[in-house]
């Protein structure tokens, strides 16, 4: 399932990493020159602390490269005003989310600020673009609801629909499918997959599901935890070995016929 | 099972309360227009303000150059301590945040102190007040300053809560090391404006007080879209297109500002910015602020001038320090909060 589609954000020479009070640079990736293309889901894929969150806020314009640039739309990201870049990059991340006294809507409807005018009042056209998106993750049920009053898996989706909301496109989400049970966490892959491919959006998503990985993808970026980052389809993935990298030295083993991990 | 309490009926609720907190003000001027130390049949007050024939001339002069000037502050005061604390409360994401609390009128008292007590004599009369302004200014300064200096270091809010309350105990030693060092006068009146009044002011201060205030206020309101954003947390505005570190700012030099101004016009009064944004939101049952934010400043105006009645309703005695009066309303809403804080919803 190899999509060719225009480069929507590149990143080249980018290091990425800490630079603490006394100068001193820890480097968590260097030299990573990566693409994201039109109607594609990238799934990044690594063990704990090999860089994964790291990568996706230095990608969403978070956290400053080391050294490197991140080009969207032809521009550094780094250089475009914030609410620019709110317009071409949207992002879901792990950690649960306050503001209990929303409802799912308003929340939602926070997806539209790189577009409102100054005191964030919903067009008809806004209001539209929030219930389709409600209606597109399957929330639309819960409309009215407090955020307090959700599951943490309701939570995310409401989040994700935010992002969705926004209309940006590029979408990077740290571990989206975290907090969710089988039946949401297959839901969210499968509105992501159809996201890139109906819309044209490059998806980008951190994973501990392999499984799930292998099965959306079109293309892997691994993250070995030597700095480097291993990028190509799924296919060629697997056909070069590359899987059984991630987890060096660790008590499992890639299985190829079950295409997941296995104790050793 | 989802009952209809989860449910959202805010619109209904908004009219309702903005209706009620504006009956409420209108009430309770009147009531602070009525009562007093001196008792005025209120004919003659009605005819004070209307500028009619009163009964003895010294009516007219408690009414408009005491009353008057009490209402008006009280609600001024009231409006800006209760928007500084909700500013406070959404750019710390903390239910316990306020301008009492993090230290920032303790700060502006400092400011005060020093002018007032280190200054004392050498300037008189209305260069006075301009000095307690600029005082109390850049003693809120400070403090912000030192709390944005360590919410970078910082990145727990209930760390950044305490180094508040530690900035804050830090001024009031100072306060009191100004004190001990000060001429006699210089501490007289520094006492009495330390214990908070609204009831000090005279009518041209009293708009001085407001006009220098209420443009505060409305500019806050400008910054309903991007405090929206921020109740999802910082990264999450950020990636909305809000300019973290610009808005901070804003929200840190109004809040501030207004603390400033009453701390300088009514000197310190302590609870109001905690509790008011907790009362708009328990009314509101939403912490979405382009509504929790005019309602917070109408219920402050309203809260303070209940204060206000309250402390001067025991006729013949003289007028009870606001700061005796606040913590009674507030201590408990504050235990309500903090013990309810699950069922609350708006800070989980």
């Amino acid at each position: 399932m190899e999509t060719v589609g225009d480069i929507l954000l590149k990143a080249r020479g980018l290091a990425v990493g800490y630079r603490s009070a006394g100068r001193r640079v820890s480097a968590v990736l260097e030299n990573i020159d990566v693409d994201l293309r039109a109607g594609e889901v990238v799934c990044l894929l690594g063990a704990n602390g090999a860089g994964k969150s790291t990568l996706l806020r230095t990608l969403a314009r978070e956290q400053q490269p080391l050294s490197g640039h991140v080009m969207v739309d032809g521009r550094d990201i780094y250089s475009l005003p914030a609410v620019e870049s709110a317009r071409m990059v949207s992002v879901v991340y792990t950690e649960r989310t306050h503001a209990g006294a929303l409802t799912v809507d308003e929340v939602v409807g926070l997806g539209r600020q790189p577009y409102t005018g100054f005191f964030g009042r919903l067009s008809a056209d806004d209001r539209r673009i929030v219930h389709e998106s409600m209606a597109a993750v399957g929330i639309a049920t819960l409309s009215g609801r407090f955020m307090a009053t959700l599951s943490d898996g309701e939570r995310q989706k409401v989040m994700i629909a935010r992002a969705v909301a926004q209309q940006t496109p590029v979408m990077m989400l740290d571990e989206p499918t975290s907090f969710l049970d089988v039946a949401s966490r297959l839901e969210v892959m499968g509105l992501l997959s159809a996201l890139a491919a109906d819309r044209g959006k490059a998806v980008l998503l951190s994973t501990h599901d392999v499984a799930d990985a292998l099965s959306v993808a079109s293309r892997l970026w691994l993250l070995p935890g030597d700095g480097s980052l291993l990028c190509g389809t799924v296919d060629e993935m697997i056909a070069s070995r590359a899987m059984e990298r991630l987890f060096e030295g660790r008590g499992v083993r890639f299985d190829y016929s079950a295409r997941d991990y296995r104790l050793k | 099972m989802i009952h209809s309490a989860t449910y959202n009926n805010r619109f209904g609720r908004k009219a309702f309360f903005i209706t009620l907190l504006v009956v409420c003000t209108v009430v309770l001027s009147i009531g602070c227009l009525m009562f007093g130390s001196v008792d005025i049949p209120a004919g003659d007050v009605w005819k004070s303000l209307i500028g009619g024939d009163v009964s003895r001339e010294a009516w007219r002069t408690i009414v408009l150059h005491t009353r008057v000037p009490m209402v008006i502050t009280a609600f001024v005061a009231g409006c800006a301590l209760a928007v500084a604390g909700l500013l406070l409360q959404t750019c710390f994401d903390n239910p316990l945040a306020g301008p009492s609390i993090l230290g920032v009128s303790t700060g502006a008292s400092l400011g005060v102190a020093v002018v007032m007590l280190a200054c004392a004599g050498m300037v008189a009369g209305v260069g006075q007040y301009v000095g307690a302004l600029v005082g109390a200014l850049a003693g809120a300064a400070v403090v912000l300053c030192v709390l944005l200096l360590f919410a970078r270091v910082v990145h727990s809010s209930t760390m950044l809560l305490i180094v508040g309350i530690l900035v804050g105990y830090f001024a009031s030693s100072a306060i009191s090391l100004l004190n001990f060092f000060a001429t006699q006068e210089g501490v007289h009146s520094f006492i009495i404006w330390g214990l908070g009044t609204f009831s000090g002011v005279s009518l041209d201060r009293a708009a001085l007080f407001a006009a220098v205030t209420l443009p505060v206020v409305a500019l806050s309101m400008l910054l309903v879209k991007p405090l929206n954003a921020l109740l999802l947390g910082a990264r999450y505005a950020e990636s909305l297109g809000v300019d973290i570190k610009g808005v901070r700012v804003r929200l840190l030099m109004a809040s501030g500002a207004l603390t400033a101004f009453v701390t300088a016009f009514c000197g310190p009064i302590g609870f109001l910015g905690l509790i008011v944004p907790h009362i708009a939101r328990i009314m509101l049952r939403t912490s979405n602020h382009s509504v929790l934010m005019p309602v917070t400043a109408l219920t402050g105006g309203a809260t303070a001038l209940l204060c206000a009645l309250v402390s001067v309703l025991p006729a013949g005695v003289g007028v009870i320090p606001v700061n005796a009066i606040t913590p009674v309303i507030g201590v408990p809403i504050v235990v309500y909060v903090i013990v309810c804080r699950k069922r609350l919803m708006y800070f989980n």
